[in-house]
């Protein structure tokens, strides 16, 4: 009772956090916004709503091109309205367009107050940085530099727009411990080359605003749409690869009733060893793509081969290793599947990897992953083990041939999930021998 | 090392032509671009590229207009006649037949007279409502000609065509609109601010946004390229596993997409009509079974079983379609065809077979044929046996 209770204030209490920053973030934008309309000129409308009808359109529409990194050309669009409409005083164009990337189709789909409301205030304030940056290189260098001056300083005020930004997100994050929110700011270092060249374009087209006049809005307009046309095209064939894969990997498992959910499961078990590994993002997918591709070649190994894994004669041995290194072979010749294909080949420790090395350790969480799968979800001639019973097999059973680090390291992750894998203990015990070997695993 | 040699040829062609004349400076440049961009070329969602040179195309008849509002003749002149030297160039580079270049310099002629004719009527109508501004003639004319330039490319034959009716060529190239505008805005975008600017500041201005277009149409074109080594290589599982004839997945497919080369399906369609004849036989994995082997199987069970397969992936749904029906009899005795039979999926069964009696019956190609033939009009549909009748004689198959 008291548990909960607790749990009941800790939950209020965060929940008023949440509500007291959304409030504040907003009143600080309204109160940024309300400031640059007194300071500076409005620009002319039209051009103004087109920039805005741009910004939103690009930005609503973002689209992901790699797992970490989501396209938006906002930036380009904000840049180019501060340059255009500089002689008016870059902030305020640049916070119009800036806030139509406050509340997002997820916002709406979800029905998010906090996300959209935080948003305005960050956006306003990381307007008004850029903008100033903007305002004050460009008095001095344009008369010097000309177009190549606009387009430095353009360059220079998107990038510190998006550090303001990003120096807020985290802000936000560290005050309201977001784990998953955390993650994003991981890839910030390589999204900030992008920002500044999206911005030094954004500085080309705005200053031809100024040097030609509002005839080249269209162009502007075309330019933006399709490059984001393109980024959205790219994304869209990426996206049909990836779950073409999964489709038909997840098919195939239907079709097996042991199988079935087999590679999901692997591939989770290898995602939460490689994070608690602290593995890089990119490593962690390439692991996820091993762990779904290590189950393809046995597709082609006939069923009876399959069903009598554990007793096979060295001929039929040599037959399922004939038939599952063809499938190998054929998928590695596949680019996007290449580094995946390099793990997953190893998958199996019963002979050694392909050039006559030691398995790296990407196999070794491949190779610990499928096990404990194995051992928790049982197969049609074994039964399921505990999960405690699992480990100590893995660890000090039979098979010890699994780095005790990655196994240790599945324990970890799965201890901080509280989920449970396999049956219920004292189903099954171990041997004297296992029981002796753990003891002096446990002594060290 | 080619295309710097044909640059340089060009330039000084041009140069000589231009000789003395107060327009030499931006002819040359003309060509000299053109050339250049003549060795890049933008893809498309149909597969067909296009060639880089045609931005320049769009952006020479805002060059080249006078203060007056007209073009002279012989800068203009000369710079179309140095595109088709050039393009006959770049025919006789790839090995093309004089008919071929004959059609080429043709279809260049006119693209490029229908341009400059365009630009030039309506930059006279709009001069006398907008005059002085010079920027918002060459922005109406210029977007008018490069509205005239795609619609004419969509309707004139282009080299190595087969089929030559209008709307199937409109319908066949629609799809391409994505990078064509991309070009074509980037050629008119030059055009109205490079008075406004330095040619090297108007060329970066257009030419960098461009780039990041350019480069996100070839990453999806080589993205595409991997997906359909994915799906070959999914293909070849069942064939590994014994399970189906080695290569019969992609000689059905190239089989299959000659024969809709030849009765005239769309480039959209025949991306889905490969992926679904590379898959046709996917559903045969099921057969590892044994308990399917006993009980015993059909070939409506290959395609549903293929078909579910192929459905888990939700880009797929079509190829799903077309495999589920791909084991249909054209037409059952005593009942009409079904018209909602797919084409694809009639070509599949076709080639399918074919392929069959090639290479497990052992049949010559002309007894495979015959075979076809005995099938026309109830199993197979006879419109496709010719088809591939066509396809077979004119590879020298037969």
């Amino acid at each position: 009772m008291r548990r909960v209770l607790v749990r009941g204030v800790r939950v209020r209490r965060r929940i008023n956090q949440w509500v007291l920053l959304g409030a504040g973030y907003l009143t600080v934008g309204i109160a940024g916004l309300s400031f640059l309309f007194i300071s500076q000129d409005l620009p002319p409308l039209i051009p103004i709503l087109s920039f805005v009808a741009l910004g939103g359109f690009v930005e609503w529409r973002s689209v992901e091109v790699s797992p970490k990194l989501r396209a938006s050309s906002t930036v380009m669009v904000i840049v180019a309205a501060g340059v255009a409409f500089q002689s008016y005083g870059s902030g305020l164009a640049m916070a119009l367009v800036a806030i139509t990337g406050a509340i997002g189709p997820v916002d709406l789909r979800e029905r998010r107050i906090f996300f959209p409301a935080t948003n305005i205030g960050q956006l306003v304030v990381s307007a008004i940085a850029g903008g100033a940056i903007l305002d004050a290189i460009m008095r001095d260098v344009v008369e010097t530099m000309g177009l190549l001056g606009i387009a430095l300083a353009a360059g220079a005020a998107g990038l510190f727009q998006a550090l303001v930004n990003f120096t807020q997100v985290a802000i936000i994050v560290r005050l309201l411990r977001v784990a998953h929110e955390a993650s994003l700011l991981s890839g910030v270092g390589r999204v900030l080359p992008a920002y500044s060249l999206l911005s030094l374009v954004g500085g080309l087209l705005g200053a031809t605003y100024v040097l030609v006049g509002p005839e080249v809005m269209p162009f502007i307009v075309i330019m933006v749409l399709m490059g984001h046309f393109a980024a959205t095209s790219y994304a869209g064939v990426r996206e049909s690869r990836e779950s073409t894969m999964k489709g038909f990997i997840k098919a195939l498992e239907a079709r097996d009733l042991y199988a079935r959910g087999h590679t999901e499961r692997v591939s989770n078990f290898s995602r939460m060893i490689g994070e608690e590994l602290g593995f890089s993002d990119e490593r962690i997918e390439r692991l996820r793509w091993a762990a779904l591709l290590s189950d393809v070649s046995s597709l082609a190994v006939p069923r009876d081969l399959l069903d009598h894994q554990d007793h096979l004669t060295e001929e039929e041995q040599l037959q399922i290793a004939a038939y599952t290194q063809t499938v190998d072979e054929m998928l590695t010749k596949v680019e996007f599947l290449r580094p995946a294909m390099q793990i997953a080949k190893q998958r199996s420790f019963a002979r050694p990897p392909v050039d006559g090395g030691e398995p790296g350790l990407d196999a070794h969480i491949l190779g610990v992953a499928k096990r404990f799968d194995q051992l928790t979800a049982g197969g049609p001639r074994t039964a399921a083990r505990s999960q405690e019973q699992s480990f100590d097999l893995l660890r000090f059973g039979r098979e010890q041939r699994f780095r005790r680090d990655v196994v240790d390291a599945l324990g970890r992750a799965i201890a901080r999930t509280g989920m449970r894998y396999g049956a219920v203990e004292l189903t099954t015990r171990l041997t004297r021998d296992d029981i002796a070997k753990r003891r002096m695993y446990e002594r060290g | 090392m080619t295309v710097s040699s044909m640059t340089a040829a060009m330039v000084a062609l041009a140069s000589l032509a231009m000789l003395g004349d107060s327009q030499s400076e931006v002819v040359v440049g003309i060509v000299g671009a053109a050339t250049l961009g003549s060795a890049f070329t933008l893809p498309t969602a149909t597969g067909r590229k296009y060639n880089v040179s045609v931005a320049v195309a769009v952006a020479a008849p805002p060059l080249l207009m006078t203060a007056e509002i007209s073009f002279r003749m012989r800068p203009t002149a000369t710079a179309i006649l140095m595109g088709v030297l050039g393009a006959q160039a770049q025919s006789l580079l790839r090995g093309a037949s004089p008919a071929k270049m004959l059609l080429a310099t043709g279809r260049f002629v006119a693209l490029s007279s229908l341009l400059f004719g365009v630009y030039a009527t309506v930059a006279g109508w709009a001069w006398p409502l907008v005059a002085p501004d010079r920027a918002q003639v060459s922005l109406i004319a210029a977007g008018a000609a490069a509205v005239a330039w795609f619609v004419g490319h969509m309707l004139l034959p282009s080299v190595g065509e087969r089929r030559a009716g209008v709307i199937h060529r409109l319908q066949e190239r629609l799809p391409e609109w994505p990078a064509a505008v991309t070009l074509l805005a980037s050629g008119a975008f030059f055009g109205v601010v490079w008075q406004e600017m330095t040619w090297w500041w108007a060329t970066a201005v257009a030419v960098i946004p461009y780039s990041f277009a350019h480069v996100g149409f070839w990453l999806s074109e080589r993205t595409a390229g991997t997906y359909r080594a994915t799906i070959q290589a999914l293909s070849r599982v069942p064939e590994v596993a014994g399970l189906t004839p080695d290569g019969h997945g992609s000689r059905t497919a190239e089989l299959s997409l000659a024969i809709a080369d030849e009765v005239g399906m769309l480039a959209v369609d025949r991306v889905e009509l490969e992926r679904a004849a590379l898959l046709h036989d996917i559903g045969r994995l099921t057969l590892s079974q044994p308990s399917i082997l006993r009980r015993g199987f059909s070939d409506e069970d290959i395609a549903r079983w293929g078909s579910e397969m192929i459905r888990e992936a939700p880009t797929l749904q079509g190829v799903a379609d077309i495999v589920s029906h791909q084991h249909e009899p054209y037409r059952r005795p005593g009942e009409q065809f079904d018209p909602a039979l797919p084409l694809a999926s009639k070509i599949i069964r076709v080639a399918s077979a074919y392929d069959h009696a090639t290479t497990e019956l052992g049949f010559l190609p002309l007894e495979a044929l015959e075979l076809l033939h005995r099938g026309a009009a109830y199993d197979f549909d006879p419109d496709v046996v010719a088809a591939t009748r066509q396809v077979l004689d004119r590879d020298s198959t037969l």
